[in-house]
């Protein structure tokens, strides 16, 4: 596996692990469909929430949570659509993003952000 | 269930708006139908992060019905309804009590204070609802008595109300119009003018619209300024009347019993001085309700504009109509109009030497009439005093607005009491058929109008003018009958041309 | 109407005949009975263009001189003929004197009569010149004379109404038109004391070549006359000239020089005519300066009727001229309100009028 999916990987086991800590329930991992992918789909108490997970070691120009633009956002929404309807949820649901950076002196940060697409017409 | 009310305006009344609000499972929206302006449109964001700052997250998809569904809607006084609507549905509130909700949200829950609060206030009284407006629009909603309404600073406060965790104020009838401050300029101020000044205490007297002809400088806006001076301080019913257009501009301090004075230029549009607009407002003519329309520079204005003042100032009220529907504004103003004699302004004037042609003076004086002059009852020269003139009148300073102002709420007093079951509040606004028959023309008077009408060449128009004037000038006499020294007085306030 | 009457109305009609062609007449040894009597077949025989001629027999195959005679019956116009003793004498004087005069209102005035004239588009101060020359010669008895157009004529007969006193306006056209438009009050008011006065048959309607006709008349029957203001190309320039050909003397009011409208009436001073500098200088200079006509204050109004308060205003205003409200406020010590209903009675009697926006002057009645 290339360096870069391995980040990846590690990443978002790290999100998972935080998720699960804070008590939501993991319903899913890299579930993907035509459109796009779905890195975590966990449920946070009586709202499903598709998280996406963006890792960067440091260094890169941008923070991670700079990274996902419309058109990323866009996809995302798309493969929500897809796994509400598949699963036939009902109630609300959500677009979460977890940004994790590895910081020079080997720190790790992470970050959360609830509900990234906020009402935008995506 | 209670509906969550709101109200629009249309013209200065308040309709009703029921908010209704579904939330539904997805990904996170709000669409508001129900023919909302962009105002209505973005309060989406106001309220969703009002309520998040109050721990009340919004999830999923809402949609927000505002009924009726044709009734277009408009402006930020729809923000508080809709977040009472939405919180509602949440479950996080509940009310027992048909209620009417109005405010602007800022974004950290606050309520900012709207147009609209009186009228509102009266269609609450009306259909017997509560009401909840924002602080600052308390002062004004205290004028409507009878109307049960509380005072909302931010908008915790009243989810905590209907919580029963906090209890809200009530707004109490206590407007308190401040007393009547000296209103500048006073007429003492002015120095000479006798002639204007007493034609003017007549205009304010029977509510006679009034021409001041003068040159630049002659003080013709001075005294159309000193002229609400000398009104009578608006009455309870007239407060209101006032501060409902007030309230529907958005002014919510208010002036007391003072009557507006509204000057307006002649670059204005129609829409300014009218009323009108993509979002109906009133125009500086209803802003003028109850007090002082000021045209200055009378000739220069359009004559589309004096067309469109016309049908006001006969009726006493103003439609507006446009694509987003009719709108009726009040409009009951005492007309002052002001203009220079002749188109360089020097015209008569003893000192300045007029430089305009005798054709140019015709001309212009042609422009001195049609539909708004055959309205004024006063024509009122005003001469600019020569520096010896002026001189001479040194140190005699005239009676104050205040003692004037006196005489003339005697005059009207009689007026209103005369005149009760016609209807009318003042001389001005009689019918033909009173004037002919209940002025109480002494037979003296009766015949010197008949002699002087032919010299004169009054028309039929003019002479129930002079009547009406006489009659005031008999008014402030507190004379019973007219007598032919009150014509006569009439008769000096006829428009007369300096040049034919 | 005689037949001579008629006759001169007849001839009169073709316009471009005058008093001369009474001469011929006398030479052909043919009277104006004979003239109208005899018809076509004596006009044969008479030195006059075929033009004329043709024009007259067409008129007396139309009956169109007793049909005219009827009209001037029913609006109450009189003719007055060449031969008439009510002619005017001054006129009658001039080579080309026209052979009748229609006239509206009052006839005959007493009084010299005075030419005012200038141009239509005067000034203001020119117009209140004329105005008040107007006033002051009508007012003293003098009979101002001018033209019936807008501008400095139009004052002149308003300024003589206001005092009530007679006027006369020459028309270009016939005295049952009314021209310029908008005049249709003041042609009234003129025949209430005065006089509307032309040669030209009714309904004769307006052209531009009948105005400098008309000036020859106002120039003629006037003893004096006055050039307000006029530019150098203008009927008055033209009316001032014929008034120096017939001998007249001709005033002028001095205009600002750095302005065409009153080049005209400048250069006339500078050609000689008086300049008018005081209006009491030329009311001196008429009459042989015999009669003081501005014996200031010692005018004789008719005060009867009148309350003390009107008369002290009246008296205030004629003895210091034009005063605003507040001087006679101050000056009679008097309220506003008193002061104007006192000012309202004397305007309905046409004792004062307003001279400027928020002044007033007393008009002067004229000895009637």
């Amino acid at each position: 596996m290339a360096d870069h999916l391995l980040l990846g990987k590690w990443g978002e086991d790290l999100a998972e692990k935080k998720l699960m800590d804070q008590g939501w329930k993991i319903l899913g991992r890299n579930i993907s469909f035509k459109g796009g992918e779905l890195d975590i789909v966990a449920r946070d108490e009586k709202e499903l929430v598709m998280v996406e997970v963006r890792t960067r070691t440091f260094g890169k120009i941008m923070p991670p949570e700079c990274s996902v633009g419309p058109d990323k956002l866009r996809k995302l929404v798309r493969a929500g659509k897809y796994y509400v309807l598949k699963n036939k949820w009902e109630g609300p649901w959500r677009i979460d993003l977890i940004a994790i950076t590895v910081e020079e002196n080997e720190n790790v940060r992470i970050e959360h952000f609830p509900d990234i697409t906020y009402g935008g017409a995506y | 269930m209670n509906a969550v009310l709101g109200v629009t305006l249309k013209g200065v009344d308040a309709i009703k708006v029921e908010v209704e609000v579904e939330i539904t499972g997805g990904l996170f929206a709000i669409s508001i139908v129900g023919l909302p302006d962009a105002a209505v449109r973005e309060s989406k964001e106001r309220v969703r992060a009002a309520l998040r700052t109050l721990g009340i997250p919004i999830r999923g998809r809402v949609a927000v019905n505002l009924a009726p569904a044709d009734l277009p809607k408009e402006g930020a006084l729809l923000d508080l309804p809709i977040a009472v609507g939405m919180a509602k549905s949440t479950g996080a509130l509940r009310f027992s009590r048909p209620s009417v909700f109005m405010g602007e949200l800022a974004l950290d829950g606050r309520l900012r204070a709207v147009r609209g609060a009186v009228p509102a206030a009266i269609m609450a009284r009306e259909k017997g609802l509560d009401l909840f407006i924002p602080e600052d629009n308390a002062h004004e909603v205290s004028l409507v008595h009878g109307v049960n309404a509380f005072k909302v600073p931010d908008l915790r406060s009243l989810i905590d109300y209907f919580r029963g965790d906090l209890e809200l104020q009530r707004v109490k009838n206590d407007f308190k119009a401040d007393q009547q401050k000296k209103i500048e300029p006073d007429f003492s101020d002015i120095k000479g003018q006798a002639a204007a000044k007493r034609a003017l205490e007549i205009a304010a007297a029977g509510h006679h619209n009034v021409l001041l002809i003068g040159s630049p400088g002659s003080g013709k806006t001075l005294l159309a300024r000193a002229l609400r001076g000398i009104l009578p301080p608006l009455s309870d019913e007239e407060l209101m009347e006032v501060m409902l257009v007030r309230s529907t501009v958005g002014i919510s301090s208010s002036r007391g019993r003072e009557r507006p004075f509204r000057p307006i230029h002649h670059t204005a549009s129609a829409v300014a001085i009218c009323g009108g607009g993509t979002n109906l407002r009133p125009g500086e003519i209803s802003m003028a309700h109850r007090g002082v329309l000021f045209l200055d520079e009378f000739t220069e204005f359009r004559r589309d504009l004096l067309e469109s003042l016309r049908q006001p100032l006969e009726d006493g009220e103003i439609v507006v109509s446009r694509s987003a529907g009719s709108v009726t504004y009040p409009a009951q103003v005492l007309l002052a109009v002001a203009c220079n004699p002749c188109p360089c302004g020097w015209f008569g004037d003893p000192v300045e030497q007029c430089r305009c042609s005798s054709n140019d003076i015709e001309r212009y004086q042609k422009k001195l009439s049609g539909p708004i002059l055959d309205r004024i009852d006063l024509y009122v020269p005003v001469p600019r005093l020569t520096p010896e003139e002026l001189l001479s009148l040194e140190g005699k300073c005239g009676e104050s607005s205040e003692a004037i102002r006196e005489r003339v709420c005697r005059a009207r007093s009689l007026q209103l009491e005369r005149w009760s079951d016609i209807g009318s509040g003042s001389n001005s606004e009689l019918p033909e058929k009173i004037l002919r028959t209940r002025l109480g023309l002494s037979r003296e008077a009766r015949s010197f109008l008949g002699s002087v009408a032919g010299t004169l060449k009054l028309s039929g128009r003019g002479i129930s003018r002079v009547l009406k004037v006489s009659r005031t000038i008999a008014d402030l006499d507190s004379s019973v009958e007219i007598s032919t020294a009150h014509i006569s007085e009439a008769l000096a306030y006829r428009q007369t041309g300096f040049l034919s | 109407m005689k037949r001579e009457g008629f006759a001169l109305l007849l001839l009169n009609a073709c316009e471009s005949l005058d008093k001369r062609i009474l001469d011929i007449l006398k030479n052909e040894e043919v009277g104006l009975d004979r003239f109208w009597e005899e018809g076509p077949d004596l006009w044969k025989k008479l030195p006059i263009t075929d033009n004329v001629r043709t024009r007259l027999i067409q008129l007396k195959n139309d009956g169109w001189v007793e049909a005219e005679c009827e009209r001037c019956g029913l609006l109450g116009i009189k003719v007055v003929t060449i031969l008439d003793d009510l002619y005017p004498e001054r006129l009658r004087e001039a080579p080309w004197a026209p052979l009748s005069l229609y006239v509206k209102g009052q006839w005959p005035l007493c009084g010299s009569f005075v030419g005012v004239v200038g141009t239509r588009r005067c000034s203001s101060y020119a117009f209140r010149v004329a105005h008040s020359l107007g006033a002051k010669l009508a007012r003293s008895g003098v009979v101002p004379v001018s033209g019936g157009a807008k501008g400095i004529d139009g004052a002149v007969h308003s300024g003589a109404i206001d005092s009530n006193g007679p006027t006369v306006a020459i028309l270009g056209t016939g005295v049952d038109k009314v021209y310029p438009r908008g005049h249709e009050r003041l042609f009234d008011n003129i025949t209430r004391e005065g006089t509307l006065l032309s040669e030209y048959p009714l309904g004769t309607g307006a052209s531009n070549w009948r105005f400098p006709k008309r000036n020859r008349i106002i120039s003629a029957i006037s003893e004096k006359l006055v050039v307000v203001e006029a530019p150098l190309k203008s009927g008055a320039m033209i009316t001032a000239r014929y008034a120096m050909e017939l001998g007249r003397e001709v005033w002028a009011v001095p205009g600002r020089i750095d302005e065409n409208v009153a080049r005209g009436s400048n250069g006339l001073i500078y050609d000689g005519a008086y300049p008018l500098v005081e209006i009491k200088y030329f009311m001196d200079s008429l009459s042989g300066g015999q009669l003081d006509f501005f014996s200031d204050g010692n005018f004789d109004v008719n005060t009867t009727g009148m309350s003390d308060d009107q008369v002290r205003i009246l008296s205030l205003l004629s003895e210091k001229g034009e005063r605003t409200v507040d001087n006679i406020v101050s000056e009679c010590k008097m309220s506003a309100a008193e002061v104007l209903n006192s000012l309202g009675l004397l305007l309905a009697r046409g004792d004062v009028y307003p001279s400027g926006p928020g002044r007033w002057s007393a008009s002067l009645k004229s000895k009637s």
